[in-house]
């Protein structure tokens, strides 16, 4: 058994709160630099521009990237031979509160659904066990616009491959205008209700032009985003050559009777960062 | 060529002179406020704005994060539009004229913006490091209790966005 002290996940997990607040990963970058060469439409050119300089603003400054900071969503990878001796949901808890309150971050959340009084800090945590000996954490951060625009649907059994790339495609033209767009579509297909949407969260941690492993998958992948994009929504809805930087489709064994898919956007200020242990 | 446009508004023939695509630069007043106040107003739960004069002036869809040493104001970014669609009437009643947001809005937004000779404006979305540039001056107005969706009045200079429903009714998205 290897043991991780509290001092380094915390010190991890910091950071990567830390870095994904006011750096826009590389490869989200290097993708949104080729959309704003090759864009054409005037106002979708000027806002890709624009979130060009807010990168590179939010980095110098340490502004945040967006004024909804969100709340961070947090995937542990955690081996099985692994030995954690320290209360992991206190950790994460604590830590969550320590960088938000030192970075002046956004108290976005309301303690209870109806009554909705703005006084704290969440986060969300999802723990696999792998087979490894070592931990892998990454960060998600979702604004409350990006994670509205999600979806997940019992379709049947016998929906066909073109049905399914159908609605896939529809349901997100159909929330694009109200995203900050460029998006990148996280694609859950499969396992159960909750698992489904888990999955396309998932999805949202692979990096630009990664493509599934299946072929019949990567296809897929690559017919929605030429189909969204061919439709001109561009960048914030107002028209435009690229409103999908990209899609990504995880998939799991499901029930005979079930076929769950669920959809996730994740606007253009991709908030993410992983780190191994 | 961008165009000027002073808050609040004056003169009630300019705003009619714009159209969509338009790209806007405002200076002047804007007030800050968005879901819990929009509620607040249409419920008429409006007490602490009595003394506040809102004719011919400017809402902006936005909650930024606290302020950091430094700075006039946190990240400064826009939020989603959609969601005040629903108390929009009771606030231009007040006299708003330009609202400023992102994203889609419903049809009666449109017709909102006919009858009350008003207009949309979309700015960068997810930008809210960049757009804390325009920023001059910042109040806290009311509300205080509702955190970082109080009321607050801001002093921008050249604030930038694009005009995505017109006084006529039309609206920017294909």
């Amino acid at each position: 058994m290897r043991q991780i002290s509290c001092e380094l996940f915390s010190n991890t997990l910091k950071s990567l709160l830390f870095e994904t607040q006011y750096f826009i990963p590389e490869d989200v970058l290097e993708n949104i630099k080729e959309c704003y060469i090759n864009e054409s439409d005037s106002i979708s050119r000027d806002v890709l521009n624009n979130i060009l300089q807010n990168a590179k603003l939010s980095a110098a400054t340490k502004l945040p990237l967006c004024q909804d900071t969100g709340i961070p969503q947090i995937f542990l990878e955690l081996g099985s031979y692994v030995y954690l001796n320290f209360n992991l949901e206190k950790t994460v808890k604590n830590v969550v509160n320590i960088v938000y309150n030192e970075e002046k971050l956004r108290s976005s959340c309301v303690s209870d659904p109806l009554i909705r009084k703005n006084n704290l800090h969440c986060y969300s945590l999802h723990v696999d066990i792998v087979d490894n000996e070592s931990l892998k954490v990454s960060v998600l951060i979702r604004g409350g616009g990006s994670e509205n625009m999600s979806k997940t649907e019992m379709l049947l059994p016998g929906t066909t491959a073109d049905e399914i790339k159908n609605f896939i495609v529809d349901n997100v033209i159909n929330m694009l205008p109200y995203t900050c767009a460029p998006v990148i579509v996280g694609v859950g297909i499969g396992g159960t209700f909750e698992q489904s949407s888990l999955l396309a969260k998932k999805a949202l941690l692979r990096n630009i032009g990664q493509r599934n492993q299946e072929k019949f998958y990567s296809m897929l992948e690559d017919m929605i985003k030429q189909n969204v994009n061919l439709k001109g929504c561009g960048a914030l809805g107002l028209g435009g050559r690229v409103s999908v930087l990209d899609v990504f489709i995880e998939t799991k064994p499901t029930h005979i009777a079930t076929l769950p898919v669920s959809i996730v956007l994740q606007c253009h200020s991709v908030r993410k960062a992983s780190k191994v242990i | 060529m961008d165009i000027a446009i002073s808050l609040p508004i004056k003169d009630e023939t300019l705003l009619p002179k714009l159209t969509i695509g338009d790209k806007i630069r405002v200076n002047g007043e804007l007030f800050l406020f968005r879901d819990q106040v929009h509620k607040k107003i249409a419920e008429n739960d409006t007490d602490q704005l009595d003394s506040i004069n809102f004719l011919g002036s400017g809402v902006y869809y936005c909650a930024p994060t606290p302020v950091k040493e430094g700075f006039l104001i946190g990240s400064f970014g826009p939020t989603s539009s959609y969601r005040m669609d629903k108390y929009t009437e009771y606030v231009l009643k007040l006299g708003f004229k330009v609202m400023i947001g992102k994203g889609y809005r419903s049809d009666d937004i449109a017709l909102l913006c006919k009858k009350y000779n008003a207009i949309y404006v979309i700015t960068y979305g997810g930008c809210g490091a960049l757009l804390n540039q325009y920023v001059k001056e910042v109040k806290l107005l009311a509300y205080q209790n509702l955190g970082t969706e109080a009321m607050q009045r801001v002093l921008v200079k050249d604030f930038p966005g694009y005009v995505a429903i017109d006084t006529f009714g039309n609206k920017l998205w294909k």
